[in-house]
Order: structure tokens, then C-alpha cells, then sequence
């Protein structure tokens, strides 16, 4: 069948898919977007978090069909040109960073909740980025990047 | 600190590609694109143990979009025993030949148009086996009445195995002896001893990124793009495997999403390399999370072991029976074995040791190397024993351990010597994090706090080659060629700034060339905390080489010997004479963007140990000293522990990045944090049911402990680059036993079996009343 | 080969109910939490999935004569968001449901429909007394909550119907969940226990998770802590240690765990005591606190 995404603020369409393929599948193989990263294929790890219109989803759990007509935001639409949105700015300048697999799923999670609650306690940080597991960093300054980002944010609004 | 200093050594400098990363824009293996490939599917044995009567392909021949299917008898028609691969025994084939020896191993290949087409054959391919007894665990395999392999084929690889060739009705494919002194005399005569039956279960590492490998033929020359930390070593097998020169093998990489020993040695490249080759196509080899759990896991091992102590309290023997349970295929199987067994007694003045340490075949998936190399299994015992050893004396744990530790020159159980490996300054460092000194609120109803302390040592991979080409720009930047595999530890990153730091040049100016076994020099293995020591030497002597060449150029062109130039971030200097990098070599060759290349080698030696007394004077390059202390709560009513404050503290020499290296000892603590409360396989029968990630539960961000310390700790290392050593392993070590040590001290029940889950303390607890 | 699939889109229920009727081995999809790992890992090739995202009835839920009518797609996000004081007990479960991403998607429909015994809504639906509302072209029934699950992971849903809603009395009272895992997060229940006291009428509900081939509700417990609760003094110090005790062991008593993967029935049974004398204590607390 055929699905059409907004991506990125594009419209994109895929032809041929398979109606049971995931939107993971559908971002990587066939639109070119391999910032999703494929890991667990059962919403447990968190590395294909991507916006389905504002809310934050595992990919791997989106059939590809519910998507159609829908805005998707990937970790590559987060920022314009080469630039760097704030949260991954945040990421590099706290050596939040080290092989990158989970990175993408975690700077989506992340961004979603800096924005939505920039004045997020701890505890509220760890809950939001719960569904993001990350192998290396022993999560320490992932919760720095996290921080970071938000007094930024919250610097913007005050 | 200039910001150009903040590039070289002790400066915390971002690593590389951390900018791509976070946008999603670094290509790992399984993002290329691979254009017309055939993509891979497996089907898996049911069996643990049986031999194969038939293969029926035909269904799934038939299948639209199905290009072909391969059986371990095909390959084997072809390849003969090259079929079979593996670091010290060849003992694994890429598809199963004859037997099956665990459930889930490769039995036939689907090549298909497209990877659900592949699948979906694979469950059209069915097979006939006859059943053989199967070998379920370590005491089936101990009682010898079946054997997983009819004999010991060793493989060329370790010339020291040699001995085993041929040796039959075994599953014991290794054992490592050590014997110093008298140790069940001296445990006898001993005042107090303790004993301990522990089981460290197989774990997986979990490293987000899957395995993943593309491999195509090209001018009779056969290459692959793979996820491996060891590529010089993977192309040895395929030249082996498809009987090709080396020079008609290209392995590459991309950066790794992680590995912790999961993407070593034989993965799936054997089977890429063998299909492409003889299906001439190129092809596209995943693993899906499933099937990345069945690959390679932790060694699962049991310890029996003893402490002894005489009436003054000095520790006189330890004695340790140690089993490896190793898998269907030995992997690395016998060195962990070696190398776990020789520190066995920890990190302590002990006149007598006695340890054995075997290694087993089991019908369950293989076993490899894992972050710490099967030292934190004999660290769970011997940290777990001196704590109970300093209870039972009634001496303070820390302070027990803290007396009999080994200090700089003293000689180790097994022989060799200790240098930069301050394992009291490691101890005292997290003590004092944890607040060891000061009261503690114990709590007095359903919560109860405690803390405890543990040392971990061990030694590096030794005896290793690295090499290092240096190609410097003429505009003064450098290329740097080497092939240690950045899999998120930041090698690229160190390595750069140990050859600016030599230059005096931005490091941010170097460009690491990512491992391609065309272009990069032979390099043993990305793994045990070798790369920064070893790489890093040899990165350390090209860049001197490259350094000692630009003086000579410029003490040509000032016309003053080579000693009075001195080399500067703005270029070579000799009194008033000055000259940029740039200038000098554009003189030179009288071009612009020629370049100057050096080469230069690193190579440890050790002094083999004796066969029958395990005992080296140089069993190691240099040793790693690493301690963990925790502060922990036990809810008594639900056995769950809450971790207040882990402090994990690791002698790095010298640091050459310090974020970097918390970055690893912060990382190894949540993998620990993992082992010692939830992370497990589980296996019933041979079949492993929780190789999901929704079953084998992870530490997530939520477990991670209120407070997490990492702390460096610099003794410096007399041949280490800058004083360095590595540190990837040395955080996890102690982990588990600390946590145990804690919850010892809060609730005043030992627990020798991980993982802590609540359900074991639970029960400990009643047993207990 | 792949076999092919159809993806049915309706865009209301009146439609999705002819669809399901018309192709009753349709599977449901909505947060796709089961449904799209089972296609992921090939476990299943269902001939049709039925998106029921697009459903404007199934996405809402207002309060009508002192129940809370759920539609069975509102995303567990929004329950923790916006039911935290009518339906406690569910926001209470609901935040403890997968992660951030799996609340922002996954609904009770789906969870009912799976009819999983480990299910985190299941608990807190029992200990209310709610009911499910099923609908096909054959016209709406509901089923009470304890008549729903007939088996692990079947239900008495038949092939033409779809869940649409949860009718879930408002709370009469303090509501309680727990459930014991082995991490912190993303945690799939070992055990769970839902607790819902009505205060008007001095009953007491329960429901337990994870511990029986069914969803299960405590019957004795139930009896029990209605009959010797003391209503008429609700102080803190008035619930005594031996009735929470007893409480938990008849908790414990109703379930009908096995060992699996997760843990043995015996810490089982140990921890659902755990969890109902604890959760019976935090209620009682509220109650007094009112």
C-alpha cells in the first residue's frame, strides 16, 4: 500500500509498503532516515523514539498505516540545516554522548520534556527518559545534558 | 589551560562525531544502504544436543523471492574443516555440521530478496535429528557421561594449546592450575575459614546496537563491512575459512553502538564471508535482538572456595575451585579461564593459593568474552569471602581488607609483581565517598541501610601488537591510521590527543582513520582495556617519530643541530630561527598537501606460567585496580534494594582524558548495578526464555543509584603512554560484591548466588529467622 | 514470500464495527504495544489489522451516573493526566504501565483485549467492579469486569467484537496500586494488587495482577476487611497489624501463581501479601486523613 508522512516537515511517501511493517521500517528503509535506530523491535529500549505528531512514540510500535497522514519529527528534523536544537547541544557540551546508538530516542525524549516542562525535577527527568535504555554511560550525565537544556529553556521563558 | 592544551593529554576535550551523533547523522553498519544484496535469514536448531539426519530446503527453495538456501553439509562440501572457526579451539561452524549443540544454533541460511522473505522461508525449512543425551550444566558436563564435542580440536591461534589436540571423552577444554605454597595445609592449620558455593549466572551485554555484517566478493577478493571490535582478527579467519592470502581479505568497520566483548571473535562474520563467497552475491547478515542474545553471553560460574586466616588475623590460604560454564564453543573460553583463575585469590598478600579453574562445554549457546573477562565472576567469590572472613574475626571490612592488600612491588599469588596498581588509594577513595567513617542511620523497621566495599584486580591482555601509521598534512594536520575500533569508549578521541599532546598541534586537527584492514596496520584486538596502554604507545611512538622528522627538517633548514630545535604549537623553533609546520614541509617537497608518513610498533611480552604451578613473574603487562563502595537499603518486606550512593573508583596511571574515563567507570557501574540485581539468562532445558529485552531486564535510568561517584585514581605507570593504562573493565569488577557486602551489612544475610533479586533476599531473610 | 495484509481504516465505529464483522480475524491496532511486537518478531501474520486510531468514540471519556465511561483508546497518559481523582486506582496503575512512549499510545482496550494476566489495568478494573462494553453489529453488551478473562489470554470478546469502553465507578473512597518488579522502570509485574475501599458503602474491592492464570479478584480479603474494618473510627492507629496481616494472607491465599521467569508462586504469594497489607495501610490512612 502506499503511505504519506509529513516528515521533517516534508511530505513523503512510500510506496509498496506492507501493511504489517512498522514506522521504523518504513523512516529507515524506505524514506532514507536512519537516525531511528532499530534495537529491540518491542518498545523497550527507546532508541527509535521519534514525535507522531507531538507525542514522543517508539517507532517499532506504529504500524506503518496508522501513521498515514500524520506529522512525524525524527532526530535529524529536531534541528534546521546543520545547526543543533538546544538539547543536543546540551548533549555534546556534558559528555552525554558515547557510542550514540541510544542517542537519537533519548534527544527526542528529552526534547519533549524540556519543552513541556522545563522546570522538571530529577525525579521527573528520570521518569520521562524511563523508556530510553543506554548501554555506556551510566545515565549520570545524560541526567547533566537533561539539565542543561532546561535552564536554558527555562532561562528562555523567564 | 589554552584551549589547544585542553586537545592533548589530561584535557577533557569532547570526543570526535559527538555533533553526528546526537543528529542521527553517524552511519553505524546496519544504516548503509546496501543496494542489491541478498538478505540473510537463519533457521535454529530445537535441539540442545542432537546429530542432524536431514535438511528439507525444498519448501523453502521454492518460495518466491528466496535466492537460495545454504546447510552446514554444503559449506562443509566446500570448505571442509575450514568450516570450523574460533579463537582457541576450532571447534564452531558457521551452520551446524553433523550436530547441534545448543538451541538456536545456526542450522541452514536463507538468502531472499529481502529479509521478511528470508524469514519467513526459514519457517518453511524443517529437519530430522536424532537425539542425544543432552549436557544442560555445569554438573551434568562434570559428570562425564555425555560430551558436546567427541574431541578437542585446538585452534592455531594460541600455540599453548597445542597439547590438547585430539583429547577425548571430555567436556573440560582448559584447565588452569595455580599453586603457591601449601594451601589446604595452611587452610587446615588456619585460626578461622570461611567457605563459600557461588554462582555467577550467565548475563548477556546488550550493547544497543545489533550485530550486523554486509560481505560481497569483489575482483576475487572477498569483503565485508562488519560490527566486530576485532578486525585484524577477523580477517586471519576469513583468509583461513575461504583459504584466501590475506591480502585478498578486506575487513572494515563503522563506529560500534556499543560491544562490551559481544562483537569479538568469530560472530557473524563466518557466515557472511562463507555465503557470499559461495553464492558470489553480496549479502546482508542481521541479528535481531533474539538472536544477538544466542551469539555470545557471559560465562555463568561457580566458585567453591575458602579463606583462611591464623589467630593473628593474616590471611594464609585461599583455595578456589572455579568452573567456567563455557557453552557449546569454547570462544575465548580457556583464557577467561587463565586469566580469572590467576587472580581467583583477589588482590591480597596470601603466602598459599590453590585455585583450579576449569573450563566446560555445556549444550547451551556459547559463551565469550564479556567487560572483565570472567575476573567480576571470581571477584563475586573472593570479595564476598574476606567480608565474611573480617565479620567473623569481627574486624572492620574495610580496614581488614585495607591491611593485606597488595601494595606497589609486592608479588601476587600468581607471581608477577604489582606497579600502578594502587588498589588502597582505589579503597580509601571510596570509603571515603560512601562515608564508611561516619554514623550510619541503619534504620530500625521495614527499611534497613548497610555498606560495603570491594577490590577487584586484573590484568591486562598481555602479550598484544599494536601498530600506528602517521601521515602529517602539509598544512599541518595529521591523519592518524590505526586499528583499535571506537565503540563509544572514545579510543578515536584519546589516541589524537596522545599524538597532539607529542606535536603540539590541535588534536581537533587529526583525523582517526576508522579500522580498514586495507589501510590501518594490524592491531591484535580492541578488548581488555589494552587499546589505551598499547595503541596508545604505539600512537605515542609515531607521533615522536613524526616529531624527531620535523626537527630534523627544521634543523636542516635553520642550519643548527637537531638538539637545540624545539618543537611549538606555532611550529619549530631554535633560538631566533622559526618556521611553521606548514612552511617546513611545503620547503620540503616543494608542494602543497604532500605528506610525511612514520610507522611505528608496541609489542608486550610476558613469560609464559609454569604448567603445573601457574606462576609467572611477568604474566602481565601491567594490572588494573579498581574498588566499589555502596550505600544501600533493603525494604525487608519485599527483599528490593535501593542503592543510595555507589562510589566506584579506578587507577587509570594517568588519566589522558578525565571525562572519558568517568565517563567508563560511571558507565561499568550501571552494567555492574545490572549483575548484581537483575540481569541474568535464563535457560530451561537448553532453551533460553528470556532473550527479549522485555524479559532480561536492564538497568534503566531509574535504577540508577541517588548518588553515583566516579573517582580517578593516577599512579602512574613507567611505560604507559603518558603514565596511562585502560580502564574499560576495571569499574565493573567489584560491583556486585560490594552491593552484596552491604546488604550483608544492613540485614545480616550473605547471599552467594546473583543476582540479588528480591525474590533471593527475600527468602534469605526467612531461612534466616 | 510475504503474505499479504490488509489495513483497514475506519474512521468511525459505526464502521469499524461493520469491518470487524465483515473480516472477524482482523486484529485490533491501537498503541500497537502487543500487536506490533507479535508482527515485529513474525509471531504473527494476521490477514487484516483493524487501525482503530482514527475511532473519534473509542479516544474520549466522560463521566455519566457515577461512572467514568473510558473509551478504550485513550492513552494511559491522558489518564494519568486527567483521572487522577475520579479513578485513582487506574491513574495509579496507568503510570506504572511500559514507558513515557508506550503511555503516550497504549489504552485499557487494548490491555483488556489481550487479556494478559499480567495486565496493570486489570487490577485496579477489578477492585472497582467495572464493567467492559463490547460492541459488534449485533447491538452492545457489558460484561463485569470478573466475567471477562476466561483464560490466560483469552476472554469472552468473540470474533465480531471490539472493547469500546470501560464503565468505571467513580472512586467512593481511597484507591491503591503496587506491583513488585525486579528494576525501577519498564517494569513487567512479578505481582500486582489493586485496592479500592468505598467509604459510603463500606465495601472493599480488590484485584490482583500477575499471580494466576487470570486476572483475580480476593473475595475472602474483601469479606473479611468490610466486616472488620472500623468504619466508624477512622484514625490511623485504628487498622491493627493483625488485620492487615490477615487481610494480606487472604490476599495471598486467592491467587493461583505459578513459577515462571519472573519469580516463584511462593514469593509470589509472599509479596501479594506484602502489597495488600501495605497498600490496605496507605488506604486506611487516606480514609482517616478525609
Amino acid at each position: 500500500m502506499r503511505v504519506t508522512i509529513e516528515v521533517n516537515g516534508e511530505r513523503r511517501t512510500a510506496d509498496d509498503v506492507w501493511p504489517g511493517e512498522s514506522l521504523l521500517y518504513v523512516l529507515r528503509e524506505r524514506l532514507g532516515l536512519p537516525g531511528a535506530k532499530n534495537a529491540c523491535e518491542q518498545g523497550e529500549c527507546g532508541s527509535c523514539t521519534v514525535y507522531l505528531d507531538d507525542t514522543p512514540v517508539c517507532a517499532c510500535l506504529v504500524a506503518a498505516g496508522q501513521a498515514e497522514g500524520r506529522s512525524v519529527r525524527t532526530v535529524e528534523g529536531l534541528a534546521g540545516g546543520d545547526g543543533l536544537d538546544p538539547v543536543q547541544e546540551a548533549f555534546v557540551a556534558t559528555g552525554a554522548v558515547q557510542c550514540g546508538f541510544c542517542t537519537p530516542g533519548l534527544i527526542v525524549a528529552a526534547h519533549e520534556l524540556v519543552h513541556r516542562d522545563p522546570g522538571a525535577t530529577d525525579a521527573e527527568i528520570r521518569e520521562a527518559l524511563a523508556g530510553n535504555l543506554c548501554r555506556c554511560t551510566g545515565y549520570e550525565k545524560i541526567l547533566d545534558a537533561v539539565r542543561l537544556a532546561a535552564a536554558k529553556k527555562a532561562g528562555e521563558r523567564a | 589551560m589554552r584551549e589547544i592544551e585542553q586537545s592533548w593529554v589530561g584535557g577533557s576535550r569532547p570526543r570526535f562525531d559527538t555533533a553526528g551523533r546526537v543528529r542521527g547523522m553517524i552511519a553505524h553498519v546496519g544504516d548503509q544502504a546496501v543496494g542489491a544484496a541478498a538478505h540473510v535469514a537463519v533457521h535454529r536448531a530445537t535441539q540442545p544436543h542432537a546429530r542432524i539426519e536431514a535438511v528439507h530446503v525444498d519448501e523453502a527453495l521454492a518460495m518466491p523471492g528466496v535466492y537460495g538456501v545454504v546447510t552446514g553439509a554444503d559449506l562443509y562440501k566446500q570448505l571442509g574443516d575450514r568450516l570450523l572457526t574460533g579463537p582457541a579451539f576450532a571447534d564452531q561452524p558457521a551452520l551446524a555440521h553433523e550436530k547441534v549443540r545448543y538451541v538456536g544454533e545456526p542450522v541452514a541460511a536463507v538468502l531472499a530478496a529481502d529479509l521478511a522473505t528470508a524469514r519467513a522461508a526459514t519457517d518453511a525449512i524443517w529437519v530430522d535429528y536424532e537425539d542425544l543425551p543432552p549436557v544442560y550444566d555445569l554438573a551434568d558436563a562434570l559428570a562425564g557421561t555425555a560430551y558436546v564435542h567427541d574431541e578437542l580440536r585446538p585452534s592455531s591461534v594460541f600455540g599453548d594449546l597445542k597439547h590438547l589436540r585430539g583429547v577425548r571423552d571430555t567436556n573440560v577444554n582448559y584447565t588452569y592450575n595455580l599453586r603457591t605454597g601449601d594451601a589446604e595445609a595452611a587452610r587446615d592449620a588456619g585460626a578461622h575459614t570461611v567457605t563459600g558455593e557461588f554462582w555467577a549466572p550467565p548475563t548477556h551485554h546488550v550493547p544497543i546496537e545489533l550485530p550486523c555484517t554486509i560481505a560481497w566478493v569483489d575482483s576475487g577478493r572477498l569483503e565485508m563491512l562488519t560490527t566486530t571490535q576485532t578486525p585484524s582478527y577477523v580477517r586471519q579467519t576469513i583468509a583461513d575459512l575461504l583459504d584466501l592470502p590475506l591480502s585478498r581479505v578486506r575487513v572494515t568497520t563503522r563506529p560500534l553502538g556499543g560491544s562490551f566483548g559481544a562483537k569479538m571473535y568469530d560472530r557473524l562474520e563466518p557466515l557472511a564471508a562463507a555465503l557470499a563467497w559461495t553464492a558470489g552475491r553480496r549479502v546482508r547478515v542481521t541479528a535481531t535482538r533474539e538472536e544477538a542474545f544466542l551469539l555470545t553471553t557471559r560465562h555463568g560460574a561457580a566458585v567453591s572456595s575458602s579463606l583462611t586466616a591464623d589467630a593473628e588475623g593474616n590471611l594464609v590460604s585461599s583455595v578456589a575451585d572455579v568452573r567456567y560454564d563455557t557453552g557449546a564453543y569454547a570462544d575465548v573460553g580457556p583464557r577467561i579461564t587463565a586469566k580469572s583463575g590467576m587472580v581467583a585469590p583477589g588482590p591480597y598478600r596470601i603466602a598459599n593459593a590453590r585455585v583450579l579453574s576449569r573450563c566446560v562445554y555445556t549444550n547451551k549457546p556459547s559463551a565469550g568474552p564479556f567487560r572483565g573477562f570472567g575476573v567480576p565472576q571470581v571477584t563475586w567469590s573472593h570479595e564476598s569471602l574476606i567480608d565474611e572472613l573480617a565479620h567473623e574475626l569481627g574486624e572492620d571490612p574495610y580496614a581488614f581488607r585495607r591491611r593485606h592488600l597488595l601494595r606497589e612491588g609486592d608479588e601476587a599469588p600468581m607471581g608477577t609483581r604489582m606497579h600502578s596498581a594502587d588498589f588502597v588509594g582505589c579503597l580509601d577513595a571510596v570509603a571515603n565517598a560512601i562515608g564508611w567513617f561516619d554514623p550510619l542511620d541503619r534504620g530500625t523497621g521495614r527499611i534497613r541501610r548497610g555498606r560495603g566495599v570491594a577490590v577487584g584486580v586484573k590484568a591486562v591482555l598481555t602479550p598484544t601488537i599494536a601498530n600506528a601509521v602517521l601521515q602529517l598534512n602539509q598544512d599541518n594536520s595529521a591523519t592518524l591510521l590505526i586499528s583499535t575500533v571506537d565503540m563509544g569508549q572514545g579510543s578515536d578521541t584519546i589516541m589524537a590527543q596522545i599524538a597532539a599532546d607529542v606535536l603540539r598541534m590541535d588534536s581537533r586537527r587529526i583525523h582517526v582513520v576508522r579500522a580498514d584492514t586495507d589501510a590501518t596496520p594490524y592491531d591484535t584486538i580492541t578488548a581488555g582495556s589494552r587499546s589505551t596502554y598499547h595503541t596508545g604507545n604505539a600512537v605515542r611512538r609515531v607521533a615522536e617519530a613524526m616529531r624527531d622528522k620535523l626537527i630534523g627538517l627544521a634543523a636542516e633548514r635553520f642550519g643548527v643541530p637537531a638538539e637545540e630545535v624545539s618543537l611549538t604549537p606555532d611550529g619549530p623553533r631554535a633560538g631566533s630561527h622559526e618556521v611553521t609546520v606548514a612552511e617546513l614541509v611545503h620547503g620540503h617537497f616543494g608542494a602543497r598537501g604532500a605528506t610525511l608518513t612514520t610507522e611505528a610498533n608496541y609489542t608486550s611480552s610476558w613469560t609464559p606460567y609454569d604448567k603445573e604451578t601457574g606462576r609467572s613473574d611477568k604474566v602481565t603487562e601491567h594490572w588494573f585496580a579498581g574498588a566499589v563502595g555502596a550505600r544501600i537499603a533493603v525494604d525487608t518486606a519485599t527483599g528490593r534494594v535501593r542503592i543510595e550512593h555507589l562510589a566506584v573508583a579506578g587507577d587509570v596511571g594517568r588519566a589522558i582524558n578525565p571525562t572519558l574515563v568517568e565517563q567508563q567507570l560511571s558507565g561499568a557501574a550501571i552494567m555492574g548495578i545490572g549483575h548484581a540485581l537483575f540481569d541474568q539468562l535464563v535457560l530451561d532445558q537448553g532453551q533460553l526464555i528470556n532473550g527479549t529485552l522485555l524479559d532480561y531486564q536492564l538497568p534503566s535510568i531509574r535504577d540508577l543509584p541517588d548518588q553515583l561517584t566516579p573517582i580517578v585514581v593516577e599512579s602512574p605507570h613507567d611505560d604507559g603512554p603518558f603514565g596511562a593504562k585502560g580502564v574499560g573493565e576495571t569499574g565493573i569488577l567489584g560491583v556486585a560484591p560490594a552491593i552484596a557486602n552491604a546488604v550483608r551489612d544492613a540485614v545480616g544475610v550473605r547471599l552467594t548466588r546473583l543476582p540479588l533479586t528480591p525474590e533471593s533476599i527475600t527468602m534469605a531473610l526467612e531461612e534466616n529467622q | 514470500m510475504v503474505v499479504s495484509m490488509d489495513f483497514l481504516r475506519p474512521a468511525s465505529l459505526a464502521e469499524a464495527l461493520e469491518l470487524k464483522a465483515a473480516n472477524p480475524d482482523a486484529v485490533p491496532i491501537a498503541g500497537g504495544t502487543d500487536v506490533m511486537v507479535e508482527l515485529n518478531f513474525d509471531k504473527r501474520r494476521p490477514a487484516a489489522l483493524l487501525d482503530l486510531g482514527r475511532v473519534p468514540e473509542l479516544a474520549t471519556w466522560r463521566a455519566e451516573n457515577g461512572r467514568v465511561r473510558l473509551g478504550a483508546t485513550v492513552p494511559y497518559t491522558r489518564i494519568v493526566d486527567e483521572l487522577g481523582d475520579v479513578l485513582p486506582g487506574l491513574a495509579m496503575a496507568a503510570r506504572t504501565v511500559g514507558s513515557p512512549q508506550i503511555r503516550n499510545r497504549a489504552g485499557v482496550g487494548g490491555n483488556l483485549g489481550s487479556a494478559s494476566p499480567a495486565g496493570d489495568a486489570h487490577p485496579p478494573l477489578l477492585a472497582t467492579g467495572a464493567d467492559v462494553e463490547v460492541a459488534s453489529t449485533r447491538g452492545t453488551r457489558t460484561v463485569p469486569i470478573g466475567e471477562f478473562f476466561l483464560g490466560p489470554k483469552r476472554s469472552a470478546l468473540a470474533a465480531d467484537e471490539l472493547v469500546t469502553a470501560v464503565l468505571v465507578p467513580v472512586a467512593a473512597g481511597p484507591q491503591q496500586f503496587a506491583k513488585v518488579g525486579t528494576r525501577n522502570a519498564m517494569v513487567i509485574a512479578v505481582c500486582s494488587f489493586g485496592l479500592a475501599l468505598d467509604t459510603t458503602r463500606r465495601t472493599v474491592g480488590t484485584g490482583i495482577g500477575s499471580a494466576g492464570p487470570v486476572p483475580l479478584r480476593a473475595a475472602a480479603a474483601e469479606d473479611f476487611a468490610a466486616e472488620v474494618l472500623p468504619w466508624d473510627e477512622p484514625a490511623a492507629n485504628t487498622l491493627t497489624d493483625d488485620t492487615a496481616k490477615e487481610f494480606g494472607e487472604l490476599v495471598a491465599a486467592a491467587a493461583r501463581p505459578i513459577d515462571d521467569v519472573r519469580g516463584s508462586a511462593a514469593y509470589r504469594r509472599h509479596a501479594l501479601a506484602v502489597l495488600a497489607r501495605r497498600t490496605l495501610r496507605w488506604a486506611w490512612q487516606d480514609v482517616s486523613g478525609r
